[in-house]
């Protein structure tokens, strides 16, 4: 194979692997408080999918569906977010980051209470941020 | 009233987050600086609520994270020794912002990482929990690293790389010490350890030796005693200013806190002995090297280290005037040295160069400068009616008993006095630059400093002029409300004896100053300023240091 020539494997398989990487890094996130996995493993996983995407398809492609400046933008809101979540809690529950949902028994269904919403928040924030790093590493070789 | 722990730490991390937030929404950068004003201002006002509940009533805020309660969670306390260096941290702070509010090349980063420092300091202060202290250094380091490296000179990288690692290995002592600790007792908050962490409770010796040295070296790299500064002259000179000051003023005195809570906690009264020894030869070293130096915050950051021996040797000792004297001596520095640095950081300013040997005359032209950088000159040379000289003076009388340690001090006091002398002939000398033939400097390219440069430098030295002029309201102040001690020795810090005393100093330092004005006494500083250790003996030394400690503790 030629250098700079793209390979179809690679970039079919990559295509069709993608969303399920994606799908399964929300699945860690979300039932982080239960199984192996939470906010930063799940947030990992969803970054490495984009990540694959930017190997077999290209930084600029990429670029053109995640760029960079929305991507920063949902790091810095969601860190904000978290620390707002946490001062919240510490209004209603009296301590910071304090559970704001009513507990329920274990079997019951919504049985993580405030966990999973700050799971989703740091997943997306960590996703962000590893794809932010993978981004300026980019850049820097470019030069 | 006992959630004010949690917001001096978050407010400063959500403000961080803010700012990196308003970034993207295309606002006017003043903007940014306003909510880093009124961040800062915020947290003062909560400080000065808790005044009266801590310092009168003696009570101990304790916040319990997530309402765990302390074995299984981690609580932040707020006593007297938390609220004072919380809040000489918060004053320190606010000087540098309104410093760095001028200057048009820092970006919101700066502020980010700015605040991001501010809350790690908070948190190493507040926290009773060790491992969750660890992970404050590790916040307070990353900040520090980046902040160093800002104006992106190969010097300033190369110091922030040097400093990163030589600070990594001296967090992973502190993490092994940390894991000889939960191996020995089964417990991580600071109160829990001081229970169950000692020899009677059937830790054995040598594990609790090891523990201790790890975690004083660890953490010692911060507070740059010796053998471990070597990373502290290249860092702190080539930071920007406001960062400088904030690093000499407040950050080595919050590691040096940590050490003492920790040496407290674990009521390790020999190893608070050998700081003693530590201190004293820490206040004379770096001043020969600080003598020879050529670059105006070098000879600066020096001194930070020398100041620190004095503040450690003191520490060492033990008493409840030495201990006073330590802390008060932390206060001063706090306030002369980043006096001074922010004066450097205005001549630097003005005229573009930091090179001793090429400045002259600078009265002339920057008389407001000149003042406030002679007044933080006597301050750390120890002349009254400033506050360097009460606290010296508090710490030579502590130190009496102890012979060849106050010899040393007295040493280093003449150092001080002479590379001050060296600084302050920028502003008074004459002509100089043309003698050594040196000059590329004009005396008439100086820019004019803007209002928000020379604001905290009044504010800093009317502190410097008030601290000197009440030394026994101060010093009982500190011995009651912080130590929690009566202080048993009469003071009478403006006794003749004591002035003289000071005198003979300055008179000793200004007839060094002569010698090393003159040919041989240049030959000699132009060897020293070649010999500096590179990075892998800084490294080495560490692990010197560290074999050095462990053999004292054996030995004792």
């Amino acid at each position: 194979m030629e250098k700079g020539e793209r390979s179809e494997i690679v970039s079919i398989i990559s295509r069709k692997l993608v969303p399920y990487i994606l799908l399964f890094g929300l699945y860690l996130i979300s039932y982080g408080h239960l199984s192996p996995g939470g906010g930063f493993q799940g947030g990992v996983v969803l970054g490495a999918g984009i990540i694959l995407l930017c190997l077999s398809h290209g930084i600029f492609l990429t670029e053109k569906k995640f760029p960079l400046e929305k991507i920063a933008f949902l790091e810095a809101f969601m860190i904000t977010i978290f620390i707002l979540l946490g001062i919240v809690g510490l209004i209603i529950a009296k301590s910071f980051l304090g559970n704001i949902f009513p507990l329920k028994k274990i079997e019951e269904v919504p049985t993580a209470g405030f966990v999973f919403l700050l799971n989703l928040v740091i997943g997306l924030k960590v996703g962000a941020g590893i794809i932010l790093i993978f981004y300026s590493l980019c850049e820097r070789s470019e030069k | 009233m006992n959630n004010i722990p949690l917001f001096l730490i978050i407010i400063p991390l959500f403000t961080a987050c803010l700012i990196l937030l308003i970034n993207f929404l295309k606002v006017p950068s003043i903007l940014t600086k306003l909510i880093s004003l009124s961040s800062i201002i915020t947290i003062l006002i909560l400080i000065g609520f808790s005044t009266l509940n801590i310092l009168i009533k003696k009570q101990i805020f304790i916040y319990n994270l997530g309402g765990w309660k302390e074995p299984l969670g981690i609580s932040l306390h707020m006593d007297g020794l938390a609220w004072f260096s919380s809040l000489l941290g918060i004053i320190i702070t606010l000087f540098g912002l309104i410093y760095s509010l001028k200057e048009k090349n820092y970006s919101f980063k700066f502020y980010f990482f700015f605040f991001i420092l501010l809350s790690g300091m908070q948190g190493v202060i507040l926290t009773n929990d060790i491992f969750n202290m660890f992970v404050f250094f590790e916040i307070l380091s990353i900040a520090s690293y980046i902040l160093i490296a800002y104006s992106r000179e190969n010097k300033a990288i190369k110091a922030s790389f040097d400093y990163l690692l030589i600070s990594s290995l001296g967090m992973s002592l502190f993490l092994l010490g940390i894991g000889f600790i939960y191996q020995g007792c089964g417990s991580l908050s600071l109160t829990g350890v001081g229970k169950n962490f000692n020899i009677a409770n059937g830790i054995p010796p040598s594990m609790f030796q090891l523990a201790v040295s790890l975690i004083v070296v660890g953490i010692g790299i911060k507070a740059a005693f010796i053998p471990l500064y070597s990373w502290l002259p290249d860092a702190h000179a080539y930071a920007p200013t406001p960062i400088s000051a904030i690093l000499s003023g407040i950050m080595i005195k919050i590691s040096f806190l940590a050490i003492w809570r920790i040496i407290h906690i674990l009521e390790a009264i020999n190893f608070q002995h050998f700081f003693l020894w530590i201190g004293s030869l820490t206040a004379l070293i770096p001043v020969i090297w600080a003598l020879s130096q050529t670059d105006i915050k070098k000879l600066l950051a020096y001194h930070s280290i020398s100041q620190m021996g004095f503040i450690i040797a003191s520490f060492g000792a033990g008493s409840s005037l030495s201990l006073t004297g330590s802390l008060y001596h932390l206060f001063n520095h706090a306030f002369f040295k980043s006096l001074l640095f922010f004066s450097a950081g205005a001549v630097i300013y003005a005229t573009g160069i930091r090179d001793l040997r090429k400045l002259s005359e600078l009265y002339k032209k920057i008389p407001s400068i000149a003042i406030t950088s002679l007044i933080g000159a006597l301050s750390i040379s120890g002349i009254p009616p400033f506050n360097g000289f009460v606290s010296k003076i508090l710490i030579t009388t502590s130190l009496k008993e102890y012979p060849l340690p106050s010899f040393l001090i007295f040493l280093a006091g003449i150092g001080t006095v002479a590379s001050f002398t060296k600084l302050m002939m920028i502003f008074f000398n004459r002509e100089k630059a043309i003698q050594e033939n040196l000059g590329n400097f004009s005396p008439n390219k100086i820019k004019k400093i803007p209002k928000a440069l020379i604001y905290p430098l009044i504010f800093l030295s009317i502190i410097c002029l008030l601290s000197g002029i009440f030394p026994s309201r101060i010093a009982q102040g500190i011995s009651n409300f912080i130590l929690l001690k009566d202080l048993a020795y009469p003071l009478k810090v403006y006794s003749p004896s004591n002035i003289g005393k000071s005198l003979t100093i300055l008179g000793l330092g200004i007839f060094l100053y002569l010698l090393i004005s003159t040919k041989r006494g240049k030959q000699i500083s132009l060897a020293l300023r070649k010999r500096e250790l590179g990075l892998n003996n800084s490294l080495l030394l560490v692990l010197a240091g560290l074999v050095v400690f462990i053999i004292f503790m054996k030995v004792l």
